[in-house]
């Protein structure tokens, strides 16, 4: 199986096959090497090259993994990457404004139809009694408010779509 | 005063600090009823009590503040006293006449104390005329933008102007000179009316890079006042305190004498009773001036438990029931070092932005000396209605160098998958030299600071994206094993339904 996995800014193709218990692992095209692997309970493995690795902090939900690494919180999305060409082709619109958290819509300064230059701030949303404003990603016109003032959102929910400028 | 005796209490909050004070009263004999909202409704508060009753929807308008539903509960359910926690209404003095009306014991210092202390331009009077040193500025709110520039000029430049009723770093701004203090103040004033109501804002000179170290106290009613030393609550962001220790590494023995002795003049001043706290800005020449008096048990409060030996939640519940305290001043004194790490959801790398999340992997680390305090359990949602913090890391060591170490290595230990933490924030800060030799401020935390601190190494990067793929790939593996075609991560109702049709289920 081949996986497109996008963390922190960087895109790999990481091709896995199971041998002998194990697994070979090769990332982007190189040469493949023997991973260990090894599930202890609630989000956490013992992973590692070769030996018998370390702990790992790993949850899946579809296509996003969450992960701990030494303390560090990772998000990453895995996902197979003939479908993310298909998405690509599709368009996914890059004049999304999307909730990274959930929270509670507190103010919509825009509507429809309204024109915005790129940084305006589009809607403010309050997640543990912090205002959060989002920007809008690039000049051009509201198309489509997608949620109303005291929703309550879900992480990764569309807010709001502009219509970039041509 | 006389003996109280209770034997059932209200905990009014949530979280952590709930769990602190059910705790505090199951070791005392003392049956403990849980409030909860309905984001809270799994919360290990709720599991804890001796039982539990619903008050109202998640924002906490409509649940724990709410003065009239918690009231009739404490009723409803037999209480006899009632806890505040910190926040909420714990230092409502209005909630507290309430409540002792009703025939409670309030666990809490008087109503009266709690006013006196509640403005701060108020206690700043009461405190200057008890001999405590004060920020040299106005004692009264400031009329007009004259009066704030003849004061300014008399204390001289850089000054702050702050909300009278405010805290929590709300309603503070710097003002450098005489020509942005009109502005500054209708600013202030707008913002203060916006956030509390009163738009009272009064005058204080900028102690330039100071520390902010606290005197914890506990006073009994009976005329007995001790101090249990000093915390220093420096680390900062945003103006509130994510990392405090005990004792303050840089207080001279002197000075620790002087601000001690003030904190219990504070105390005696207003008559107080129960466990306290004087915050006072230090600056770097030793000098020190009274911030505000919190009239609560204090969220950073177990770095003192754990130098001192004292159970100040035990001891809060004492008091109340009208004991004299049972030791003395002599009978104290600092032992080793301890320190808290405030665990937060929420991203250091994004700006500390609050980062909720389920707790889908959770084990807090223990061993000797690690103590967490926390209102979680695994698979729980850390709510997005309150303040976003998870937990608070608790370590002693014997000295300041073995307390970093174990906190170091409590932090490696946290297991936490779900939501990005400030675990990676704290271990950055405890390998910066400034930190480790003791020398910081206030303002130690700056966007500067944070700026490359906090990057996972290349390594961990790679071990992050195989590691993702070697999960998803035993994911479809498995689902493939159970009848699923190969390809897309299938949703488990679609599982559930082809594994009914397979199996030849309606």
């Amino acid at each position: 199986m081949t996986y497109e996995v996008v963390l922190e800014g960087r895109t790999a193709l990481v091709h896995i096959r199971a041998v002998n218990g194990g697994y070979a692992v090769s990332v982007d095209e190189g040469a493949e090497v023997m991973w260990s692997a090894r599930r202890l309970g609630e989000a956490e493995w013992m992973m590692g090259q070769g030996g018998p690795g370390r702990a790992v902090g790993l949850h899946l939900n579809g296509e996003r993994a969450e992960l701990q690494i030494s303390g560090h919180s990772l998000r990453a999305k895995v996902s197979d990457p003939r479908k993310s060409a298909l998405d690509a082709l599709g368009g996914a619109g890059s004049g999304d404004v999307v909730s990274p958290m959930p929270g509670v819509v507190v103010r919509i300064p825009v509507s429809q139809g309204d024109v915005v230059a790129e940084g305006e701030v589009l809607i403010v949303v309050e997640a543990m009694k912090m205002e959060n404003e989002f920007k809008s990603p690039c000049s051009g016109v509201v198309s489509e408010v997608l949620v109303t003032v005291g929703e309550a959102l879900d992480s990764g929910a569309r807010l709001i779509h502009v219509e970039p400028d041509e | 005063m006389n003996l109280r005796p209770f034997r059932r209490v209200l905990v009014a909050n949530r979280g952590e600090i709930a769990v602190r004070i059910i705790r505090a009263c199951h070791e005392r004999g003392l049956s403990a009823v849980a409030v909860y909202s309905e984001a809270d409704a799994d919360a290990l508060h709720v599991r804890l009590a001796d039982a539990a009753y619903p008050v109202g929807p998640a924002p906490s308008s409509e649940s724990y503040l709410r003065t009239d539903v918690i009231l009739a509960v404490a009723a409803e359910s037999g209480c006899d006293a009632l806890h505040p926690g910190y926040g909420f209404l714990s230092e409502n003095a209005a909630f507290a006449q309430r409540v002792l009306d009703a025939g409670l014991v309030w666990i809490g210092p008087p109503p009266s104390a709690i006013s006196a202390m509640g403005s701060k331009t108020a206690a700043r009077q009461a405190m200057s005329a008890a001999g405590v040193p004060v920020v040299p500025g106005t004692l009264e709110p400031l009329v007009d933008a004259e009066e704030a520039i003849e004061v300014a000029r008399g204390i001289g430049f850089p000054v702050m102007l702050k909300a009278a009723a405010g805290g929590g770093g709300k309603g503070m701004r710097r003002v450098d000179g005489e020509d942005e203090l009109a502005n500054a103040l209708q600013a202030a004033q707008s913002e203060a009316i916006k956030s509390f109501g009163d738009g009272a804002v009064y005058i204080e000179k900028l102690v330039v890079n100071p520390r902010h170290v606290e005197i914890q106290v506990l006073a009994d009613g009976h005329g007995t006042v001790v101090h249990l030393f000093e915390r220093d609550c420096s680390i900062q962001r945003r103006h509130q305190k994510v990392v405090e220790e005990a004792p303050c590494p840089v207080l001279e023995p002197d000075t620790r004498t002087q601000m001690a002795a003030a904190a219990v003049r504070a105390a005696a001043a207003v008559d107080y009773v129960g466990a306290g706290t004087c915050e006072f800005l230090l600056g770097a020449d030793g000098s020190f001036y009274f911030l505000e008096m919190n009239t609560r048990l204090q969220v950073e409060h177990p770095i003192t438990e754990m130098v001192t030996g004292v159970d100040l939640a035990q001891a809060q519940l004492r008091i109340a029931s009208g004991e004299p305290l049972w030791f003395g001043q002599d009978d104290l004194q600092i032992r080793g070092h301890a320190i808290e790490c405030r665990i937060y959801a929420e991203d250091a790398r994004a700006g500390f932005r609050p980062a909720p999340g389920p707790l889908l992997g959770y084990r807090e680390p223990t061993g000797p000396w690690v103590r967490v305090d926390s209102g979680v359990v695994q698979g729980m949602e850390v709510p997005i209605h309150y303040d976003p913090m998870i937990a608070k890391l608790v370590v002693w060591g014997e000295d300041r160098a073995q307390a970093i170490e174990r906190t170091r290595r409590a932090l490696r230990h946290y297991h936490l998958v779900g939501t990005p933490t400030s675990i990676p924030f704290f271990l950055s800060l405890l390998d910066d030299p400034d930190f480790i030799a003791g020398r910081y401020d206030t303002g130690f935390i700056t966007p500067e600071w944070l700026a490359g601190q906090l990057e996972p190494e290349s390594g961990d990067l790679e071990l992050a994206i195989v590691a993702a793929a070697i999960g998803a790939f035993e994911r479809d593996l498995s689902l493939q094993s159970n009848g699923v075609d190969n390809g897309a991560p299938a949703s488990n109702w679609k599982l559930v339904h082809r594994f009914k049709r397979l199996r030849g289920y309606r």
